[in-house]
């Protein structure tokens, strides 16, 4: 479905050129969740960015369901693409009604129906009509990730792409949240590419998944690897290991690492 | 543990924290008792559980719109709840100090490192340049940053993440305080970076014998990191245990807590979802 080859993307010039995302190459599968991970700063949002055409400054080759990509995207695209962010409260217009950040997108593609769309895909992520006039501030955190689901949903894509999409939420609704996006997946047979610095939440989602540090794509593992506790790379086993809680044995040799 | 033995550094009793909006009245800490003595104890709960209230309480930084009562607010020999503004001074940032979330906002951005840490020094003290110079390197390298000369004079848009959050610590240990309130120390580092500040808070604190009141909503560190921990919902301590024995909590809501954790091994299994019961709210 996604095919990604040595994906580049710098930012800046000079002395100040960033390798962001250097030479990256992935697959993923029709139906496949794959998942990101890496710390801050590592390029997975980036290349987030530059799969759904956010960001037009990178090199390489990336097809999407066939179709190779170029930097500047058709209308037609982002009907099958799209994205939900990492913050529900930077990413919806603070006075637009559920009700309009949902009309917008069907305005922009000429699409009719729209109260009959509205109204199913806000059942779809557990909202229900009695929410469609309310303000994002009306909405809790839970409520308005429910929301930013619903908006890259209406327009019916086939891959969704999700940047850090439960970071900014408590954990007891972060798992409404997680169950909500694995019953939409199969219901809807979407494609998904999962970014996220918690090694748990990508394990729970994912089937296979992405390790990657400073712009590179470090290994690609399926996550039983991670469940038997089997990953290769050192940079893997230290966040499975970080990822468990905190250990004074473990952080003793980590301690002397940064370059004062 | 001498925990047991010592007289407890902070004694809180029946805390309550009330803010006053235009609407309604917020009852955002609703009668909270605790001690702490010479160990790492940790306060988890969810946004708005008032864990954050609890900790700035201590301090007597509760916001001008909000009222602090409490039966008693012991610190050591210090009446906190009856101490004046100016009382308050000598204990803030002397012998308790905060630990804030983000170190990009809680540094002065045109202040170079070293001044900013030198600052912290109690005037009284009337330390030359040098002295004070010397001993805010000893303390850089307390904090294990490895070339103190050359992180003195950096700003602290210069430093990274963790080294920030490192300068940080250092700055609150200046005036060798007894106890230490973290707010959410690591929640803006990576995994990696946030156990070598983990370590460093640790070894301070053994070495030290500081109090530590660790504020997180990260159970799985919470129950790796500290001694004790308390679990706070909606204003209240639901639950006090020992850290080892988090994952045999007895509360409801603590246990849907872990239910709802996702971890590795548990995929394609749908998560628990928390459903709140109205009786807690009545503890």
């Amino acid at each position: 479905m996604i095919t990604v080859k040595d994906l580049r993307v710098t930012f800046g010039t000079g002395s100040n050129l960033v390798h962001a995302v250097d030479g990256v190459s992935f697959d993923v599968g029709q139906g496949e969740t794959y998942g990101l991970v890496g710390e801050s700063g590592c390029g997975k949002s980036t290349i987030l960015r530059a799969l759904c055409g956010l960001n037009p400054n990178w090199s390489g080759a990336v097809t999407i369901g066939g179709e190779a990509m170029t930097p500047v995207r058709s209308r037609s695209f982002y009907r099958r693409v799209q994205m939900v962010f990492q913050d529900p409260y930077g990413s919806l217009h603070p006075r637009h009604t559920v009700n309009t950040t949902l009309s917008e997108p069907l305005a922009i593609h000429d699409i009719g129906d729209t109260d009959e769309r509205i109204a199913r895909v806000l059942v779809q992520v557990g909202l229900g009509p009695s929410f469609r006039y309310r303000y994002p501030h009306q909405l809790s955190g839970g409520q308005r990730q429910r929301l930013a689901i619903a908006r890259a949903l209406i327009l019916e894509p086939q891959v969704l792409l999700l940047d850090e999409p439960t970071s900014a939420l408590d954990v007891s609704v972060q798992a409404e949240i997680l169950n909500l996006l694995v019953d939409l997946r199969e219901r809807l047979g979407l494609t998904c590419i999962l970014v996220s610095h918690d090694l748990a939440v990508v394990a729970h989602m994912c089937d296979r998944l992405g390790v990657m540090n400073a712009g590179h794509l470090l290994e690609e593992l399926p996550v039983a690897a991670l469940e038997d506790d089997s990953p290769s790379h050192p940079y893997t086993r230290q966040l499975l290991a970080a990822s468990l809680g905190y250990d004074r044995r473990l952080a003793s040799g980590a301690v002397e690492d940064i370059e004062g | 543990m001498n925990t047991v033995l010592a007289p407890p550094q902070l004694v809180v009793e029946d805390l309550h924290v009330r803010f006053r909006t235009p609407q309604r009245m917020v009852h955002a800490v609703r009668g909270v008792s605790f001690q702490v003595g010479r160990e790492k104890i940790g306060i988890v709960g969810e946004s708005g559980s008032g864990k954050s209230q609890t900790g700035r309480a201590i301090m007597k930084l509760t916001p001008p719109n909000g009222t602090l009562t409490a039966r008693r607010l012991q610190f050591q020999e210090v009446d906190l709840a009856a101490a004046s503004e100016r009382e308050m001074l000598k204990v803030r940032g002397r012998r308790i100090s905060m630990i804030m979330q983000d170190p990009k906002h809680a540094l002065d951005p045109v202040m170079r490192v070293g001044a900013q840490i030198a600052e912290a020094l109690p005037q009284d003290l009337r330390l030359s340049k040098a002295e004070k110079r010397d001993r805010v390197m000893a303390m850089l390298e307390a904090v294990h940053i490895r070339n103190p000369a050359r992180v003195f004079a950096l700003y602290p848009h210069e430093v990274s993440g963790g080294m920030g959050q490192r300068v940080m610590i250092a700055m609150m240990l200046m005036a060798e305080p007894d106890l230490l309130i973290a707010d959410e120390p690591t929640s803006a580092l990576d995994v990696t970076v946030r156990m070598q500040v983990l370590a460093i808070l640790d070894d301070l604190v053994t070495r030290r014998g500081l109090g530590l009141i660790f504020i997180s909503h990260d159970l799985n560190l919470v129950a790796t990191f500290c001694d004790r921990v308390l679990i706070m919902y909606a204003g209240q301590i639901v639950e006090e245990c020992a850290a080892a024995e988090l994952a045999n909590a007895q509360h409801p809501y603590t246990q849907g807590l872990l239910a709802s954790l996702p971890r590795i091994g548990s995929r394609h299994q749908k998560l628990a979802v928390l459903s709140r019961d109205p009786a807690w709210l009545e503890g």
